[in-house]
């Protein structure tokens, strides 16, 4: 986990990625561009997040990942239990054929487009 | 050339300039009324044996003519093919059509829509075109079967074509068919193997994009920047090598550790540990953490002088104190110069320590103790040597 120490509840973002290199290097690409972020290596950690940081503005998550749920399952569920966080899906696998993600969440592919990115989380953040 | 052939028996050599001729003159005498079955294929000898009296076909030797010269083209043919024949749509399969039927019960002289009874419903419409004078021709039509027992879907191209009497009356249809079932699996598993690649593939380079970005972010200079980067990419490159070797999802510890520390060129390394399957993630995690933990025994470690070594083992454990099984992973370095604690965190520290940590959900300790560096890697392990990964 990182940036515990400067956290602004609405402008903070929690990525969940089990791929540890492509976590941080999502985590030091937010910090840089002034977000506060916090991380999770899976579900199970993201929602243990969430629940000990209430007001999280946005979640940004792979899709498969280890554990109890992927990151579909991740982002119902948060729609669910924190409606108002804004939810930002990668994967480099496109959506399958049946797969509904909640309304208003982004879905990127992977390698991520950064600038997109960062100009989707902030019109969504400060939105 | 079309005309009479000369009769048997008669001694006369056959026209030279028709070798037509030649063949016909060949033939069995025309009073056999079994000669349109010729040829000794099980087909042949099977129509010959059947009793068509119970059928609406009647007593071979009363067959017309169409029928005849049909029966006899499709016993000639070495394409699967089925005469259905009439309103009962009597069957009379070729020799290279009893593939198709698997293991259902013998065809000849049933009903058509008896043998094929699961799909009927969907070939009947086709059928009766055929008897309303229509050909058709699909392709890769897709059949419910149960020819083996169990349910199936195959896939067929073939043609269902009318055939006329010598009046034009359609008397019967013919079923030209190749099976493609083979063939359109092969292409759905193709496209499955396609998407899992480009997956995988996308995956990689997202993985590329992340070492490549934190390479940069973390450099001194861009002279650091464009080295870290490329050796990076070639270490990345080395785990896959070893990935794709297998089955991409597991690689083999010692394939990975002999790959990634032979590309240092150096001799002084000794592996030494049981047979271990890591997932991929945790493999590539790996591959990269000892390239860096290399680099840094060549640049200022054990390998820096000519006298230091480098010792990685590995084993597996049970903690009495722990639930389950342990992969320890230890990186020794030996003989080196004197070592002290850097003074800042590179990537490649970020990528030995906490990468790993996270991919094997275990615990990592980077300890540079003056006489030479330490890395141990303590994770949770799952599965029988040889066989299961780190959880």
């Amino acid at each position: 986990m990182s940036g515990e120490a400067i956290l602004t509840p609405q402008h903070t973002v929690l990525v969940v990625d089990d791929e540890a290199i492509i976590r941080y290097e999502l985590v030091d690409l937010l910090e840089e561009n002034g977000f506060a972020v916090l991380d999770a290596s899976d579900a199970d950690e993201a929602i243990a997040i969430m629940e000990n940081h209430p007001g999280i503005g946005a979640v940004l998550t792979d899709v498969e990942m280890p554990g109890s749920m992927d990151g579909i399952k991740l982002v119902q569920f948060i729609r669910n239990r924190w409606p108002p966080t804004a939810l930002f899906v990668i994967s480099a696998r496109a959506l399958g054929q049946g797969t509904v993600l909640p309304e208003h969440t982004s879905f990127y592919g992977k390698p991520l487009d950064g600038r997109r990115l960062l100009r989707d989380l902030s019109a969504a953040l400060d939105g | 050339m079309w005309g009479s052939p000369p009769a048997v028996g008669q001694g006369e050599e056959p026209a030279r300039t028709s070798r037509f001729c030649f063949l016909v003159h060949q033939r069995t005498p025309v009073t056999d009324t079994l000669a349109f079955l010729s040829g000794d294929g099980a087909m042949a000898r099977a129509i010959r044996d059947h009793d068509w009296q119970r059928t609406s076909l009647g007593r071979i030797e009363n067959w017309s003519a169409s029928l005849r010269t049909s029966v006899s083209l499709i016993l000639n043919s070495h394409f699967p093919q089925c005469i259905v024949w009439g309103p009962d749509l009597v069957s009379i399969p070729n020799d290279a059509f009893l593939p198709i039927l698997g293991s259902k019960p013998p065809a000849l002289g049933r009903s058509f829509a008896d043998v094929w009874a699961e799909a009927w419903d969907d070939l009947a419409p086709i059928a009766e075109l055929a008897f309303a004078g229509e050909a058709t021709f699909i392709e890769n039509y897709p059949v419910r079967t149960t020819r083996f027992g169990e349910e199936e879907e195959a896939f067929f191209t073939f043609c269902y074509s009318p055939i006329r009497d010598e009046a034009g009356t359609v008397v019967g249809m013919l079923d030209t068919v190749v099976e493609t079932t083979a063939t359109i699996r092969a292409d759905r598993e193709l496209q499955v193997a396609n998407r899992e690649l480009g997956h995988r593939l996308k995956n990689t380079l997202a993985v590329t994009q992340a070492v490549t970005l934190q390479s940069i972010r973390r450099a001194a200079n861009l002279t650091e920047a464009r080295e870290a980067v490329s050796e990076r990419l070639a270490a990345l490159g080395r785990a896959t090598d070893v990935l794709t070797g297998t089955s991409w999802d597991a690689a083999d510890l010692s394939m990975l550790a002999g790959a990634a520390l032979a590309a240092q060129g150096d001799d002084r390394y000794s592996l030494d540990g049981p047979l271990v399957q890591l997932a991929s993630a945790q493999a590539i995690s790996l591959s990269l953490a000892l390239h860096e933990l290399a680099t840094n025994a060549t640049k200022y470690g054990a390998l820096s002088n000519d006298t230091g070594k480098v010792s990685l083992q590995w084993r597996l454990e049970v903690d009495p104190n722990r639930p389950g099984t342990r992969l320890l992973i230890q990186w020794t370095e030996t003989g080196g110069p004197r070592v002290s604690q850097p003074q800042r965190q590179g990537f490649g520290s970020v990528l030995i320590e906490r990468t790993l940590r996270s991919s094997f959900k275990g615990i990592t300790v980077l300890d540079f103790r003056p006489e030479g560096l330490v890395f141990t890697l303590d994770a949770p392990w799952s599965g029988t040597p040889g066989a299961g990964t780190a959880q």
